[in-house]
C-alpha cells in the first residue's frame, strides 16, 4: 500500500513538472502552425453554438477576425467549459473565447483581453411555477447551472451561501440543465442573459425568464498568463471590431434580431 | 515543487471546506455502486437462468426478451443509456441517485448475465442429471446444485465486472449526479488545479484495491472445501 502511494506521488510530481514547460510566445506558435486555436464550449448561443456541423457564433466571428489579422486560419476546439482555462494554460489552445466573464479567480489563472460585451445573469423558471428570485435561497429549491460558470458561482456562493450545497445541480451545459428544468428535476436555471433568452425563446410555451438581473458582468477573451505581445494583438483586433461596430453586427446576426 | 503540491492540496481540500464535497461524492459513488451491483446481480441471475432453461413454448417470450435486453444493453454505451434514462424513461423522478442505480444496475445486469450463463454451462451435465435422479425438481437442482458451483467459478469474472462498474459510475456527473468524479470536477472548475483529479484517482484506486482484497478473501473461503 505504501509503495503504491509513493509511486502515485511520484507520478503526480512528474505531471506537475510537465505543466511548467513550454513558455514560448503564443504568436510564434500560431505563426508556425499557421492556425489560431480557439477553445470554446459550443452550447452557449448566440456566442457559440453548433450550426450544421460547425461551431458558429459571436465569439467564433471575433476569433476569426483575430486570426485574419495574424494572417492565419481559425480552428475551433469544442470542449467542456471548465476545460477551457486549463487548455489555454497548457498551450493547447491559443485563446479561450466562450462568453467568459471576467472574475478575479480566473484572472489568477489567465490574462483577460479588453471586455467586448456586457452581460448579466438571468433566471429561467417554468411558466406559472411561482418561483421568484427571492425564493431561490429556500431549502428544496434546486438551481440548475452550467458547471464552472459565473451562474454556478453565484448560485453556490451568493444564493445558497454554502460551497458544499447539494441544491445546485451542475450540468455540462445550460441546454441539458433547462431540459431537466422542464422535466421538473430542478426549479430554476441561472445562466447568462443571451443564452437565457435563446433557450426561453426556443421553449416559449413552457419556460419563462424572470425580469430580475442577478449580476452585471462582462465577457473577455482568455489568453495565457504573461504573454503581453499576444494579449496586445487580441486587444488590437477587439478595438478595431468595436470601432467598426462589428461586434454589434455579430450579435444581431446570431440572435436573428 | 513540494510547495506547489502542498498549495494544490490546500486549495483542493481545505479552502471552503472542499473536502466535504469529495466526501459527499465518495458517499454517492459508494451508494450508487453498491445498489447497482445488487440490482445487476439480481437481473443477471434471472436472465442467465432464463437463457439456459430448456427451450419450451412457455419460455420462448422470456428468452426472446432476455436476448433483446442483453443485445441492446451491451450494444449501446452506458453514458447514452444514462442520458436516456434520465431524460426520458425516468424523467419524472427527481431522485438522481435512483436514476444512477437503475442506469448502472440495468447496464451491469447484461454483463453479469453472460458471466453467470458461462458459469452455469461450465458445470458438468452430470451434476444436473444426478440432482434430477435424486428426485429434486429442475428449479431445486438449479438453485441448490448448479448455481452454487457456477458462482464459484464465475467469481473472478464477476469481480472484474464489479471493478468495472465502480469506475463506470464516474460518468454519472453527465446528468448532474454528484459522484466522486463530479466532486473532483467541480473543485477543478474552481481551482483550475489538477490536484483534485489526482485525489479522486487515488480514492478510486484505494476502493478498487479494497474491493479486490474482499473478493480474494471470498474466493479463498469458497475454495476451502476443494481438494479434500
Amino acid at each position: 500500500m505504501k509503495k503504491i502511494f509513493a509511486a502515485f506521488l511520484a507520478a503526480a510530481m512528474l505531471a506537475s513538472l510537465g505543466g511548467c514547460s513550454s513558455s514560448s510566445s503564443t504568436i510564434d506558435q500560431i505563426k508556425k502552425e499557421g492556425k489560431l486555436v480557439m477553445a470554446t464550449n459550443a452550447a452557449f448561443p448566440p456566442f457559440e453554438y453548433i450550426e450544421g456541423n460547425e461551431p458558429v457564433g459571436v465569439d467564433v466571428d471575433i476569433a476569426a477576425e483575430i486570426a485574419k489579422d495574424l494572417g492565419v486560419t481559425l480552428e475551433v476546439s469544442d470542449m467542456d467549459f471548465n476545460a477551457i482555462i486549463p487548455a489555454v494554460q497548457a498551450g493547447k489552445a491559443s485563446l479561450g473565447a466562450a462568453g467568459m466573464t471576467v472574475t478575479d479567480e480566473r484572472k489568477q489563472q489567465i490574462d483577460f483581453s479588453d471586455e467586448y460585451v456586457k452581460s448579466a445573469q438571468y433566471v429561467i423558471v417554468m411558466k406559472g411555477s411561482g418561483v421568484t428570485v427571492d425564493s431561490l435561497s429556500e431549502a428544496g429549491i434546486v438551481i440548475g447551472v452550467q458547471e464552472g460558470t459565473t451562474g454556478d458561482f453565484y448560485a453556490t456562493d451568493e444564493i445558497k451561501g454554502d460551497p458544499n450545497t447539494e441544491e445546485v445541480a451542475r450540468y455540462k451545459n445550460a441546454i441539458v440543465a433547462s431540459q431537466d428544468l422542464m422535466n421538473g428535476k430542478c426549479s430554476a436555471v441561472i445562466i447568462d442573459e443571451m443564452p437565457a433568452k435563446s433557450i426561453v425563446e426556443a421553449n416559449a410555451d413552457t419556460l419563462e425568464l424572470l425580469p430580475d438581473v442577478l449580476t452585471e458582468e462582462s465577457y473577455a477573451i482568455a489568453v495565457k498568463k504573461g504573454d503581453a505581445a499576444f494579449l496586445e494583438q487580441v486587444n488590437k483586433t477587439i478595438a478595431r471590431l468595436k470601432s467598426e461596430g462589428k461586434i454589434d453586427e455579430f450579435l444581431i446576426k446570431h440572435t436573428g434580431e | 515543487m513540494f510547495e506547489s503540491i502542498a498549495s494544490g492540496l490546500y486549495q483542493t481540500l481545505v479552502v471552503d471546506n472542499r473536502y466535504v464535497l469529495i466526501l459527499q461524492g465518495l458517499k454517492n459513488t459508494l451508494i450508487i455502486t453498491f445498489f447497482s451491483l445488487l440490482l445487476g446481480l439480481a437481473i443477471g441471475l434471472v436472465v442467465a437462468v432464463v437463457k439456459v432453461a430448456p427451450n419450451s413454448r412457455a419460455m420462448r417470450p422470456l428468452r426472446w426478451l432476455s436476448d433483446l435486453y442483453v443485445t441492446v444493453i451491451r450494444g449501446t454505451p452506458v453514458v447514452v443509456q444514462l442520458i436516456i434514462i434520465n431524460g426520458s424513461i425516468l424523467k419524472a423522478s427527481d431522485n438522481q441517485i435512483l436514476i444512477a442505480v437503475v442506469a448502472f444496475g440495468v447496464n451491469s445486469g447484461a454483463y453479469v448475465a453472460e458471466i453467470i450463463r458461462g458459469g452455469i454451462l461450465a458445470v458438468d451435465r452430470g451434476q444436473t442429471e444426478a440432482g434430477r435422479s435424486l428426485g429434486l425438481t429442475a428449479g431445486m437442482t438449479m438453485s441448490h446444485i448448479v448455481l452454487p458451483q457456477a458462482f464459484k467459478t464465475t467469481l473472478p469474472s464477476l469481480g472484474n465486472e464489479f471493478i468495472a462498474l465502480l469506475k463506470e459510475t464516474s460518468v454519472a456527473g453527465y446528468v448532474a449526479i454528484r459522484d466522486l468524479t463530479k466532486a473532483g470536477d467541480s473543485i477543478f472548475s474552481r481551482t483550475y488545479n489538477i490536484a483534485s483529479m489526482y485525489i479522486v484517482a487515488l480514492i478510486y484506486l484505494v476502493l478498487v484495491i479494497g474491493l479486490t482484497a474482499l473478493l480474494g478473501r471470498l474466493e479463498r473461503r469458497l475454495h476451502k472445501n476443494d481438494h479434500r
